[in-house]
């Protein structure tokens, strides 16, 4: 086997792995920010669902989400674990923020046509600095 | 703090006499195994709440009557909750699918809405059904239901207002309590339990009862 080959093996089985390890999330970066971490659940109802993700800003001044949308839904905001609705998701320098299950969530509400397991979500952030990205974000089964 | 009204302290009197005189030789409560429980033990252990409700079907369901001999998971929330109810519901869920009927005809996994305005008998039964159609779904006026977080130390319920007057969402606790036969919760469950954590404690909790 060629070194080449080698690692085109190794590389293989590496990406591989990484299917394996978990189910699947998003990842996407605008100016000094990164995304990873992303995915939706499948709405129970059309009523509400819920999405996540991980806001890491690698700069040197604090970023804002100004706005939050999904072409899906017909309102996105976001909540703390008390479901109380947060105006301001600031991103501190060097800092991040992680939505997760149980903790900060983006709450969608009426979906036009909920999104289903291997569907993907679309989130449209607009930041104060980094400027606006949408995010396509797997969907996964609640409980996975 | 515990207080007894003088009404109560007779009722309970009286009980106890009861009970006396029905065991010829009383049996000393079987004190709580916690050894190998995901769930934090609480002490002391909270007491079934007194809580009579309605059905998705229409009945009325005595809370203890309904539950006796059970294992029984309790939990509080509504069904436009995006986030903490539906991930409990489905681990829960999951767990009980993992498990054989020898153990899950020994559980019951009740739900009740703090939302009772949105949840119609309806709603909840379908919202239930997603997860798992042996799921029991209360719903009541918000007097009894916050007198049910009274008797169970769980705060209130606090209502959010949202974008309008339909899309409110309701903060609530995220615990999901579980009763063993002596109908009394000894473990809760905190948000973020797996699903194999699910399953393992159901066995023991089912087979220490």
């Amino acid at each position: 086997m060629t070194p080449l080959n080698r690692a085109a093996l190794a590389a293989l089985l590496l990406f591989a792995g990484c299917r394996k390890a978990g189910p699947p999330a998003a990842t996407a970066s605008v100016g000094d920010l990164t995304i990873d971490r992303g995915f939706a659940f499948e709405p129970i109802t059309a009523a509400s669902g819920a999405a996540y993700f991980r806001i890491r800003n690698n700069g040197t001044i604090p970023d804002t989400v100004l706005e939050v949308s999904s072409s899906a839904a017909q309102s996105a905001s976001f909540h703390g674990s008390s479901m109380a609705h947060l105006d301001v998701v600031e991103i501190p320098a060097g800092g991040e923020v992680e939505l997760k299950p149980g903790a900060t969530h983006l709450m969608l509400t009426n979906f036009s046509a909920p999104p289903k397991v291997g569907d993907s979500l679309s989130v449209t952030l607009k930041f104060a600095r980094a400027g606006s990205m949408t995010l396509q974000l797997p969907v996964r089964r609640y409980g996975q | 703090m515990l207080q007894v009204r003088p009404d109560r302290l007779v009722r309970l009197t009286v009980t106890l006499a009861l009970a006396l005189g029905v065991a010829c030789t009383p049996a000393a409560p079987k004190p709580f195994n916690p050894d190998g429980l995901s769930g934090p033990q609480i002490l002391p252990p909270l007491p079934k709440p007194e809580l009579v409700l309605t059905a998705t079907d229409g009945r009325q369901f005595d809370l203890k009557k309904e539950t006796e001999g059970y294992v029984t998971l309790l939990f509080f929330g509504y069904t436009n909750c995006p986030d903490v109810c539906p991930v409990h519901m489905a681990n829960i869920a999951g767990a009980m699918k993992r498990l054989g009927p020898e153990i899950t005809n020994k559980i019951k996994v009740v739900f009740v809405t703090v939302d009772p305005a949105r949840d119609t008998p309806e709603v909840l039964r379908a919202w239930l059904d997603h997860f798992d159609q042996r799921f029991i779904g209360l719903r009541g006026d918000s007097a009894s239901v916050a007198s049910a977080f009274t008797q169970l130390r769980l705060g209130q319920t606090v209502h959010e207002p949202g974008v309008d007057t339909t899309r409110y969402t309701v903060g609530h606790a995220a615990i999901v309590l579980a009763f063993t036969t002596d109908n009394l919760a000894h473990v809760v469950y905190p948000f973020g339990i797996r699903q194999a954590d699910w399953s393992k404690d159901l066995t023991l909790l089912v087979e220490r009862s």
